[in-house]
């Protein structure tokens, strides 16, 4: 079992079941020959899976005020069906714009937050704060402020949440979302104290195996994959990593990439993030924390999600916004003077893929100037 | 086949193919007087004539020859039954149950129909009748016998392989018409006519038709339509074209340099790709692939997509080593030039663009040979594992022709099928359970070689050990040790019974008949020539084709019973 037993460990029953469904076995077969690196020098990855990195329990201890409203409800509350005359500007467009503008009005609800010492996360700033998690592994200093604002949102619990389901079903059958990375300079899986990891969009869908299954949404390692250095130009970034004990851990830096729910494509963007997956040659697995620009979180919600769909999932989105404001913990950004962003975790799974098409003079995309300046970066 | 060399006659039967040697041009004559001597066993051998079904292939490939190629058959063909290696002498015996004649007319009718239809070019579906019906009747809601003759006429002689006789065809025309008047359509009434013809028992059946060689007094041969249809169900997998039934009625057919020319247009029309194809799909037995499926929990990568690939790989790779390349057919089991596709990518674990591209396994690969493709490898095992037994037994058979004798009805598997063996590896396995001297002696002949091809799990995926244990692919054939996969690969090469072996299975594709144990100097011959040409298949073919073999025929003709009795 991978990084995410590791990382996951310790908590509910229906967690470690989901765990253990989706990270069953290290490799496809171990006596099937694999990628060689002592030839390639290198070895890619095709993201198979990505979710939030949250801890829920099958009794929801993290959430004792139960879960958020959404939508209907608020709006139930807002505008009870007590005989008073309203306009659909006063009521139904008036939610719609809060909802696309949650700087200019203030939402008259609170966020049932999760509450808890544990939770799955990265410890990004080397520090152990008191509003720090313990990771279930026992890892301290764990920054995960967003599973507080995500936590207690029924559309982001897994193992079959709303959200989840379709998020995962735009990375397996759709392109849009098809997120590589390739490691170079490589020695050997298991330690390597210097290698160069570089993030692409492909083309491909990932591979399923003879019954149309996912394996636990891990796919088949093997495939082949063509980079999109056209219109996934900007997702090409390069990162300076190193490998321990077969865990792979890069440098923080900015991430930009491609997050498509509904048929809606959106770009997502996590500033100082840094990768600390489990690898071996069919699979890679683990976490990537960063700090999350909540507004381009909020912006895909409302693009892609619709009122329509945060109603089934019951996701208060202006709510949630204005609260990862009060809650943000990422670096100040020097142009505005406020927290743009909050400690976040993804949970990512990636199998082997070979990458053909590609380009030694490819450009590497540089994070845009507003971006490092919200991430504090020069 | 009995290529029957009747050894009492063969003195007469010499004198007969001198006598049609002398009664050549003089020229000619004396060209053939200092030639290396005739060998009897190729001057006289005969095949006996056939009733073969037409395979599922052979028809849809004649329906796209006739009609084009984006008229869809989907005609359904009851399995054959594998005879002497071949499902292709399993045709012989074949007949057309009514439930698969139901079938039949269904896609009959669905040709028909297409073959008629008007298009759409709203849909951008272009008119078929307008290509292929020559003519336009007068009013399309009447009858017009000229038009319906016309039509009728060229497309059933495709069909049928002959021209049709002036009555039977007036008989077509006739119903074409009454089917018009009913159905107030012309295009209507020739399809229920072509529905017809496609589920006749004259063309679904290939009949071979004899007449006396007048070359060779008291012997019969193949009619020139007939030999034009063994010709192109051979070399084609389909029914002759226009050219071919007109060197037949022309009589071009029953002249050897008439025949040399038609063989040697029909060995450089890409419709020979067909021919190939069809041949060593059979000879590989890979009609296996038509029902062949692997456990998923076992070989996640072993998609039906990927083992249709398989299939293919192996086919493109003949093709293109023997046609394109004319190649030697031994090198066949040595080369690394082969194709690869997107859904063999994992399983071969080799980055793939999409579609079919060459692909040259490396020279440090253990890939040799069709031999080490997931084709051979994956239909030659288990669902869940590989087997040593089963692909020495594939090979011995189908590559050697060397028939391997069925395991006895009581044997007991529990060695290898338990699951909680204490043997890691294949090796172990069958070591334990040749302790059993009932199973050794089979085993002794399969197991050596199969277990060369242990580095290849059942799905044809590489692996160097199995559950953690090393794999030892060392091996032997037939007194020749080898330490891996590609000495086995060397010694299969070098086989003395592989270009025999081939050259059998050709003769008897060809013919349809099985060759039996008095063809022997036959195949030696042909064997021997295939040898100085380089083992080039198309030489093969060709010698087989012009050969009397392929189109005599083992009937006698009265007189010739006439003259044994005076004698």
């Amino acid at each position: 079992m991978i990084t995410s037993k590791k990382l996951l460990g310790g908590v509910c029953a229906a967690a470690l079941a989901f765990a253990a469904s989706t990270a069953s076995a290290d490799t496809a077969n171990p006596d099937v020959a694999k990628v060689d690196i002592t030839k390639t020098r290198s070895i890619a990855y095709t993201l198979t899976y990505l979710n939030w990195a949250l801890q829920y329990t099958a009794d929801a201890k993290e959430c004792p005020n139960g879960f958020n409203d959404g939508p209907r409800e608020q709006f139930k509350i807002l505008f009870p069906e007590d005989g008073t005359k309203r306009t659909y500007i006063d009521t139904v467009l008036s939610r719609e714009i809060t909802g696309f503008y949650p700087d200019q009005f203030k939402e008259p609800f609170t966020l049932k937050q999760a509450v808890g010492p544990v939770a799955p996360g990265l410890n990004l700033d080397g520090k152990v704060d008191a509003d720090d998690f313990i990771s279930p592994a026992g890892e301290k200093g764990v920054d995960n402020q967003f599973y507080r604002g995500l936590g207690c949102i029924e559309s982001y619990r897994g193992p079959d949440a709303y959200n989840n389901f379709y998020d995962t079903q735009e990375i397996l059958e759709g392109t849009y979302n098809r997120m590589l990375f390739e490691i170079t300079e490589l020695d050997s899986l298991q330690n390597d104290p210097d290698v160069v990891v570089t993030m692409y969009r492909g083309t491909h869908p990932v591979l399923r195996d003879a019954s149309g299954n996912t394996i636990g949404f891990k796919g088949i390692p093997g495939g082949t994959e063509k980079l999109d250095l056209r219109w996934g130009k900007k997702y090409v970034q390069r990162y300076k990593g190193k490998i321990e004990n077969g865990v792979l851990i890069t440098e923080p830096a900015t991430y930009t990439f491609p997050w498509q729910t509904f048929g809606t494509p959106t770009d997502e963007t996590i500033y100082q993030m840094r990768m600390r997956l489990d690898l071996n040659a069919d699979y890679a697995e683990g976490l990537m924390g960063g700090y999350l620009d909540f507004a381009s979180f909020h912006s895909k919600n409302m693009r892609s999600d619709s009122t329509h769909h945060q109603s089934y999932g019951r996701l208060p989105s202006a709510l949630l916004y204005q609260t990862l404001q009060q809650i943000a913990d990422g670096p100040v950004d020097p142009a505005t003077g406020k927290r743009n962003s909050v400690s976040s975790a993804l949970v990512s799974k990636w199998a082997q893929v070979y990458i053909i098409g590609r380009d030694n003079k490819t450009p590497v995309a540089e994070a845009p100037a507003a971006a490092r300046s919200a991430a504090g970066e020069r | 086949m009995k290529f029957n060399v009747h050894r009492p006659l063969l003195g007469a039967l010499l004198m007969g193919a001198a006598l049609a040697g002398c009664s050549n041009e003089g020229g000619k004559t004396e060209q053939t007087a200092k030639a290396a001597p005739v060998p009897p066993a190729f001057e006289l051998a005969s095949s006996p004539p056939r009733h073969r079904l037409m395979s599922a292939e052979q028809y849809q490939n004649t329906i796209s020859h006739i009609f084009g190629s984006d008229i869809a058959a989907n005609a359904q063909f009851a399995p054959l039954q594998r005879t002497e290696g071949l499902l292709a002498l399993g045709a012989s015996t074949a007949g057309v149950p009514f439930g698969e004649m139901q079938k039949l007319q269904r896609a009959a009718a669905l040709v028909a129909a297409q073959v008629v239809d008007d298009g759409n070019l709203d849909l951008g579906v272009p008119s078929h009748r307008d290509s292929l019906i020559p003519c336009k009747p007068a009013d399309a809601a009447l009858p017009d016998p000229a038009c319906a003759k016309t039509f009728l006429g060229m497309t059933g002689r495709l069909l049928y392989r002959h021209p049709l006789p002036e009555a039977r065809l007036t008989q077509m025309v006739d119903e074409a018409g009454k089917s018009a008047t009913q159905l107030k359509d012309f295009y209507a009434g020739l399809a229920s006519v072509i529905e017809g013809m496609l589920i006749s028992p004259e063309v679904l059946m290939i009949h071979d038709r004899t007449e006396p060689d007048p070359e060779r007094p008291g012997r019969r041969r193949l009619d020139g339509y007939s030999y034009a249809a063994r010709l192109s169900f051979f070399l084609w997998n389909a029914a002759p074209d226009d050219r071919v039934l007109r060197a037949a009625e022309s009589g071009e057919l029953s002249t050897a340099k008439g025949r040399e020319r038609i063989v040697d247009m029909m060995l450089a029309s890409p419709r020979l790709e067909e021919g190939v194809r069809g041949f060593f799909d059979d000879m590989m037995a890979f009609d296996t692939f038509n029902n062949l499926a692997k456990d998923a929990s076992a070989y996640p990568a072993e998609t039906g997509a990927a083992l249709t690939a398989a299939r293919e790989q192996t086919l493109r790779t003949i093709y293109d080593h023997l046609i394109v390349k004319k190649g030697d057919y031994r090198d066949l089991f040595t080369t690394r030039s082969t194709f690869m596709s997107p859904e063999l990518g994992p399983i071969y674990r080799v980055p793939t663009p999409k579609g079919w591209v060459k692909y040259d396994f490396p020279a440090d690969s253990p890939r040799v040979g069709i031999l080490t493709h997931v084709s051979f490898l994956a239909s030659h095992a288990h669902p869940g594992r590989s087997s040593a037994t089963r692909r020495g037994k594939a090979l011995r058979e189908l590559l050697l022709c060397q028939p391997v004798p069925l395991p006895p009805p009581n044997v007991d598997f529990s060695a290898l099928n338990d699951p909680t063996s204490p043997f890691k590896t294949a090796r172990d396995r069958v070591s334990f359970h040749l302790q059993n001297p009932v199973c050794a002696g089979c085993h002794k002949i399969t197991d050596p070689m199969g277990l060369a091809l242990e580095n290849f799990d059942g799905a044809g995926q590489f692996r160097a050990t199995e559950m953690g244990t090393a794999i030892d692919p060392s091996g032997a054939l037939d007194g020749k040790s080898f330490k891996d996969v590609a000495g086995l690969a060397d010694s299969v090469r070098n086989h003395p019974a592989l270009p025999s072996c081939l050259v059998r299975r050709v003769l008897s594709y060809g013919t349809g008949s099985p060759v039996e144990r008095e063809d022997r100097p036959l195949v030696d011959y042909l064997t021997g020539h295939f040898a100085e040409k380089g083992y080039r298949y198309t030489d093969l073919l060709r010698e087989i084709v012009l050969s009397p073999a392929f189109y005599d025929v083992t009937e006698r003709a009265p007189e010739q019973k006439s003259a044994s009795a005076a004698n």
